[in-house]
């Protein structure tokens, strides 16, 4: 009997027991949280190292923790007196579902892949969607979800051998609370629920945030598998699988429990004193958090040069000045509390009115960065294109507002930095960036990009 | 017994601690080839943990142990091809079905004889289609023993395998092993604490009592050895003293005492202590049982 018709039966044993069905439903966070999928596409190979650092001493444990079971409890089974080796046994109910669930990662990871080619292709044109696609930044995305699917797993497993009942309720509580609700970048507020998890680039916080996910994410799959499962193997090995979902579900999900306990504090928007001034010069609003903002609040100051009067209105954080026109027509936006749109508003200083222009959902990105750049507004007042953080590493999501339907669309994402000369026709807007052409169509509010090096060869 | 000389199962000196207590406590055992013995003692004497050690699935402390002349540890993988074993509530797949769970373990085995296992299969009795979960205690008992048969091992280890299982489909099944394995020639190496049974199959037979074996003879020599003397007194004495005395109790004027390696000098000893009259009695396996396992008097 060759060492094939053992490795044969026990992969169909192991896909008998329900694999299959647990990597379909490992997909489920993609499915459920399409939100998550978009990730920061500035990774790196540090993912990897997390990875290897954490699976080798899993392994390790894993497999001592294997010695004992067999030693103590699973005599009677009859896989241990089979005579099968010892190592195929253990790499079957490892290895592959491990493969299966680095495979449903992926699959993760080319759907937010497959996101990301959408926006691009729309905002830049096919050839920078498909130079994104087949780049390193492409196949690291779709590595490092595999990865993070691949150590949950391991550790989740890791737990489930190793670690008694009471042990893991009381790590899957710490972890939760810990791991998940205290940690920075995992409150699922500021860049996406997901984004800060993946993102290493930033600094060493970012990378111990990362490792810290994980070991809350395993905490918590394994305290869903200990509450739920009853101790047969089997049930054992596909609650345990499992828990990978409900780590990533719960790390999705119960961020957005702790939002309002990490927001409560006025500490957490900070607002930066900064200036605009219209386009003539004649107007400037400043912003203050000083002297005589109370606690919660923040302080616009509209200063009219030609009438030579000043108004000021306190308004609650976050809000950011998107663009002034003059006294009478501010434009402001507002984040509101689910931490993905905003409010944009027009502040008549001179009447001291406020009044909502539309709304933009499905963006993110500080609040009120200094550095954010300038909107610009059509000559007749009815659309206003700016620029919205996008929390995504690279650029801004550009978006039109249209001010008296009081919508907005993305027209383009995380690919610009700042607004040039925009010029307004009565149809369409158009800027240059970078030697590229845009043209946006303001009545159906749809972007085209052409590079100019290809125009002027045309000509 | 059909013994040739070859042991199917050798210690020696094997030892096994948990912590400081030992459950099995330098035990030197052989189970001549082709025999059926049984391996008897209390709950907690260590006939598990030998087993379990015999078969790779537990660490000895020290000492030695082989199967089929191989060492245990290094020669498990191939030992567990050429052995049978069957515990006692042994797990199997509960999803598979009868007909699976064949296929499955066939692939393990190099001499699996498909013509044998479906001739055990009706011979048992079991129900290809079922799956392993629906089948009763018993059947999955039957069915262990067909999974541990099939391939026809050389020797057969059975660790408590009718324990829970009620008094029919006990013997059902021990006749079952028995016949089958007698038309083979073949060794059974089983455990039980329900001696009377093994009364019925075994030829040989070992008494392990605190991991130390206090008994290894055929089954015969076991009977002859030991036996019951009962003496009639008119005042029966209150302590008797005879060499080799497993154990005595009175009973009215009669005091019976219980006697291993029984011999000319033991009824010798007994007349001594002048008894009206004296008759000398065979045992039950199961009074012999309780006699060795029982605390043994100074002669």
């Amino acid at each position: 009997m060759s060492a094939w018709q053992i490795w044969k039966r026990l992969l169909w044993k192991e896909l008998r027991e329900g694999w299959l069905a647990l990597m379909v439903a490992n997909l489920l966070p993609a499915v459920l949280f399409p939100a998550a999928a978009l990730c920061p596409r500035d990774s790196d190979h540090r993912e990897y190292l997390v990875f290897l650092v954490a699976i080798g001493p899993l392994l390790v444990v894993a497999l001592y923790a294997g010695r004992k079971a067999e030693g103590k409890g699973r005599t009677n089974e009859l896989a241990v007196v089979l005579p099968g080796k010892r190592a195929a046994t253990w790499v079957t109910s490892l290895i592959i579902p491990l493969a299966f669930t680095a495979l449903a990662g992926i699959v993760y990871g080319a759907l937010n892949n497959v996101l990301i080619f959408h926006d691009i292709f729309n905002s830049r044109g096919p050839e920078t969607a498909y130079k994104l696609l087949y780049s390193r930044l492409s196949l690291n995305i779709v590595l490092g979800w595999s990865l993070v699917f691949a150590a949950c797993f391991s550790a989740c497993y890791l737990l489930s051998s190793a670690v008694s009942i009471w042990a893991a309720l009381a790590g899957g509580v710490i972890g939760a609370v810990c791991g998940v609700g205290l940690l920075n970048g995992m409150t699922g507020s500021a860049d996406g629920p997901m984004n800060s998890f993946l993102d290493l680039t930033r600094d060493m916080s970012g990378f111990l945030n990362y490792g810290l996910a994980i070991v809350a994410a395993c905490a918590i799959g394994s305290l869903i598998f200990m509450l739920l499962a009853n101790r047969s193997s089997l049930r054992v090995r596909q609650m345990t699988s499992m828990g990978v979902t409900a780590g990533l579900i719960l790390m999705v999900v119960t961020p957005k429990l702790f939002v309002s306990l990490r927001h409560s504090s006025d500490e957490t928007w900070r607002n930066y004193p900064s200036e605009r001034s219209s386009p003539d010069g004649s107007l400037t609003v400043s912003m203050s958090d000083g002297h005589k903002a109370r606690r919660g609040e923040i302080w616009l100051s509209c200063r009219d040069y030609r009438r030579g009067m000043s108004f000021e209105k306190a308004f609650r954080p976050p809000v950011r000045v998107l663009f002034a026109k003059d006294v009478e027509h501010v434009y402001l936006a507002h984040r509101l509390e689910d931490r993905h749109s905003f409010q944009v508003f027009m502040w008549n200083a001179a009447e001291d009115r406020v009044s909502s222009a539309a709304t933009v959902r499905r963006s993110s990105g500080p609040p009120n960065d200094p550095w954010e750049p300038e909107s610009s507004l059509s000559p007749d007042g009815h659309y206003l294109l700016a620029l919205f953080g996008s929390g995504l590493g690279i650029g801004w999501d550009l978006w039109l507002i249209d001010l008296r339907m009081g919508k907005g669309k993305m027209i383009a994402a995380n690919s610009l930095y700042q607004l040039n000369d925009v010029i307004w026709t009565r149809k369409s807007a158009v800027f240059c960036w970078q030697g590229k052409l845009l043209t946006i169509d303001l009545r159906s509010m749809k972007g085209r990009c052409r590079s100019l090096e290809s125009e002027g060869r045309s000509i | 017994m059909s013994s040739n000389g070859k042991s199917a199962i050798e210690t020696f000196e094997l030892t096994k601690r948990f912590g400081k207590h030992p459950a099995v406590d330098h035990l030197s055992m052989r189970v001549p080839a082709g025999s059926v013995f049984a391996f008897l003692g209390r709950n907690g004497a260590g006939k598990t943990t030998t087993i379990r050690i015999l078969l790779d699935l537990l660490d000895r402390t020290s000492g030695e142990a082989r199967v089929l002349g191989l060492d245990c540890v290094k020669n498990s993988l191939e030992i567990k091809k050429r052995i049978g074993y069957v515990a006692e509530g042994q797990k199997m797949y509960d999803w598979m079905k009868v007909d699976e769970i064949i296929w499955f373990c066939k692939g393990f085995y190099p001499n699996w004889d498909d013509a044998f296992a479906a001739e055990l299969k009706n011979k048992l009795e079991l129900p290809g289609r079922s799956k392993v979960g629906e089948l009763s205690r018993g059947t999955q008992a039957k069915l262990a023993l067909l999974l541990a048969m099939a391939y026809r091992p050389e020797l057969l280890i059975l660790d408590e395998p009718t324990a829970g299982l009620d008094v029919l489909v006990r013997r059902d099944f021990l006749e079952g092993v028995i016949e089958i394995v007698q038309e083979e020639g073949r060794t059974v190496f089983f455990s039980s604490h329900i001696v009377h049974e093994v009364e019925r199959v075994a030829d040989w037979v070992g008494v392990i009592d605190n991991g130390g074996l206090i008994w290894c003879s055929t089954l015969e020599e076991l009977k002859s050895s030991v036996k019951r003397l009962v003496l009639g007194f008119d005042t029966p004495p209150s302590a008797p003293r005879i060499p080799n005395m497993l154990s005595h109790e009175h009973s009215g004027r009669q005091l019976a005492i219980t006697v291993r390696d029984y011999s000319e000098e033991t009824l010798a000893a007994a007349k001594a202590l002048g008894p009206k009259d004296l008759a000398v009695e065979d045992l039950s396996l199961e009074d012999i049982f309780v006699a060795l396992v029982g605390k043994p008097e100074e002669a």
